[in-house]
């Protein structure tokens, strides 16, 4: 190694310093917005308008916003008292229906995509081309081109106001992307347990719940973890297939708050991103490594 | 009859683990597709209502509108920058970041913004955007007298184009992005590394000539795939503001069509149609792509 001149060991420390300089500034960027969120959520309507960049000048309002936000709460001034009523959807009614589609989307994403994946994946059979080809033309949809034809189609079935259809079709659109990937593991899957089942006389069901199914566990979890912020957020299918405020979620929620209602607004950006940051950080370890797994496939 | 051989049996089987799948991508996605098909040669004013035989008409309309062209250009604008600010910010972030003690640390910091849906993060960007007294930008601005009167950021069309530029940097280097960078980075095996600083390169050299080029399939898979989400996504500018023309990219056109059109739905239909083939198109390129490589 060549040895270091004072002249280098500056020019090293400069860039040591720049690089934590870089880092931190950037750490202070992303964090600022969320950091101005949880501020705002703090104030009343008055004092948002009056003092957007400060602190908030009583952090008991900030209670109440949240109060406003899990009750639904909006007010009517009669006289000189300010009325509560229910106007949004309830906070926790909202994260029920979040949580049903997507526990629901990702129930049928599951069954349906985890059998399509192994027989791509690790068998062979006429036609497997084709079906492959047919998963990509899927995958190459996009959804929200066809939103009055799902309009159409629920309408038809009549399951418009049903969350079941939504969530069926939370999967179906979402299907082929996990396939694709499932098919990547199911390619490495060793072979010779299944053969030596077979030759036990073990039957096809038999082989496939009880070797490839708890052979793929954590395949198959890594896989919901992707898709599940997804289900979470899902805006477009939901406000095209609901018309009932009770079976609204916060991503529609949030979409229709106007001016008028920016103290609500604000305490309902934050407690949206609750049960996300939750989720997050449960299983950042799992999340971030099933990415790396699916990376791996792509790439 | 002739007796199935039994290879031929375990071929027949697979078709049962196949059935489920087939029937809901079927089912709610091909029949929709169809169904769209169809109905981009009809006029249809409203859900429910009379359907008009109108021949090609509803795809000339597609072009002639005036919307569908200046939206793509904006697909394509929006796009390019977001994929361009994107790859350089988490590449350099990635460089600075791979080898820091507290890369763990690091990677959960500049993965919150992604963590948060596109929807809540343009919301709230809307907020602190608004031109009036409650804007956090204007208040900031007008403080410390850079500005004697409030910018109309999300009302004034060129403005917002600038505003939709300048928000799509919230994030940029950071997310899933940055995971996979930095453990591709940490995976290239230290003896090539260590090779080179035997022969005198110094680390921005090992960086650029050896650890940039083990990068390259994965940024080439992230822009393909930001190229397709670009005209996939919607929900960050829609909830930036809803209606606008500086936000209309395909995606929010689209949106806007299926949910109000005055022109009719076959003309919404039509736009699907395009836009189907359009992303086809690229996903094909993609596709193509990593083989031809292989054969050079």
């Amino acid at each position: 190694m060549r040895r270091m001149s004072k002249k280098d060991e500056a020019f090293r420390i400069c860039g040591l310093t720049l690089r934590e300089l870089y880092i931190w500034i950037n750490v202070l960027l992303m964090l600022f917005p969320l950091f101005f969120m949880i501020i705002s959520s703090g104030k009343t309507q008055e004092e948002l308008a009056q003092n957007p960049m400060g602190f908030p000048s009583n952090w008991s309002v900030m209670l109440s916003n949240y109060k406003d936000v899990i009750y639904g709460y909006k007010y009517i001034s009669v006289g000189s008292q300010s009325i509560p009523y229910e106007f949004f959807t309830p906070y926790f009614v909202m994260i029920k229906n979040s949580a049903v589609l997507t526990i629901g989307a990702l129930v049928f994403l599951i069954v349906c995509a985890a059998p399509f994946g192994y027989v791509l994946g690790a068998r062979n059979f006429p036609g497997k081309k084709i079906m492959m080809l047919f998963v990509i033309f899927i995958q190459t949809v996009p959804l929200f081109g066809y939103l009055i034809a799902f309009y159409y189609l629920m309408n038809a079935l009549n399951m418009i106001n049903n969350q079941l259809g939504i969530s069926v079709i939370y999967a179906a659109v979402s299907m082929p992307s996990t396939i694709i990937y499932l098919k990547g593991f199911y390619q490495s899957f060793p072979k010779e347990i299944e053969e030596a089942a077979k030759i036990d006389g073990a039957s096809e069901i038999q082989r496939y719940f009880s070797i490839v199914v708890p052979n793929s566990v954590s395949m198959i979890f890594a896989m919901i973890l992707i898709q599940f912020m997804g289900y979470w957020n899902e805006f477009a299918i939901t406000n095209m297939l609901t018309t009932k405020t009770e079976l609204k979620t916060v991503a529609i929620t949030l979409m229709s708050t106007s001016k008028a209602e920016y103290a609500y607004s604000m305490a309902l950006l934050v407690l949206s991103a609750v049960p996300s940051y939750i989720f997050f950080t449960v299983f950042q370890k799992q999340i971030i490594n099933s990415n790396l797994t699916m990376g791996a496939i792509k790439g | 009859m002739k007796k199935l051989s039994l290879q031929q049996k375990e071929g027949l089987n697979c078709y049962f683990y196949l059935i489920p799948g087939l029937i809901l991508m079927t089912a709610f996605v091909v029949i929709p597709v169809v169904y769209s098909f169809v109905m981009s040669f009809y006029k249809i004013i409203s859900i429910g209502g009379e359907w008009t035989f109108t021949g090609f008409s509803n795809y000339f309309k597609v072009f002639e509108s005036g919307r569908w062209l200046p939206a793509f250009g904006r697909t394509i604008l929006y796009g390019a920058w977001g994929i361009l600010v994107g790859q350089v910010a988490t590449i350099l972030l990635s460089f600075l970041v791979a080898k820091h003690k507290l890369l763990n640390s690091l990677r959960y910091l500049f993965y919150l913004p992604s963590v948060v849906s596109a929807i809540t993060i343009g919301r709230l960007w809307n907020y602190m955007l608004t031109p009036d007294q409650y804007g956090f930008f204007n208040s900031v601005l007008l403080s410390l007298n850079i500005i004697k009167e409030p910018i109309n950021f999300l009302g004034d069309q060129t403005t917002l184009v600038y505003v939709v530029l300048f928000t799509s940097l919230y994030g940029a280097g950071g997310g899933m992005g940055l995971v996979l960078y930095t453990t591709a980075i940490n995976n290239i095996s230290q003896s090539v590394r260590e090779s080179a600083m035997l022969d005198g390169a110094s680390p921005a050299t090992i960086a650029l000539k050896i650890e940039l080029p083990e990068l390259k399939p994965l940024i080439t898979a992230n822009i393909i795939l930001g190229v397709v989400g670009a005209f996939k996504s919607f929900e960050g500018l829609y909830a930036l503001v809803p209606n606008a023309a500086a936000t209309e990219t395909i995606g929010v056109l689209l949106y806007n069509e299926s949910n109000n059109s005055s022109e009719g739905y076959g003309l919404a239909s039509a736009m699907g149609v395009v836009l189907t083939l359009i992303v086809m198109i690229i996903m094909s390129v993609y596709m193509y792509f990593p083989t031809r490589k292989e054969a050079d």
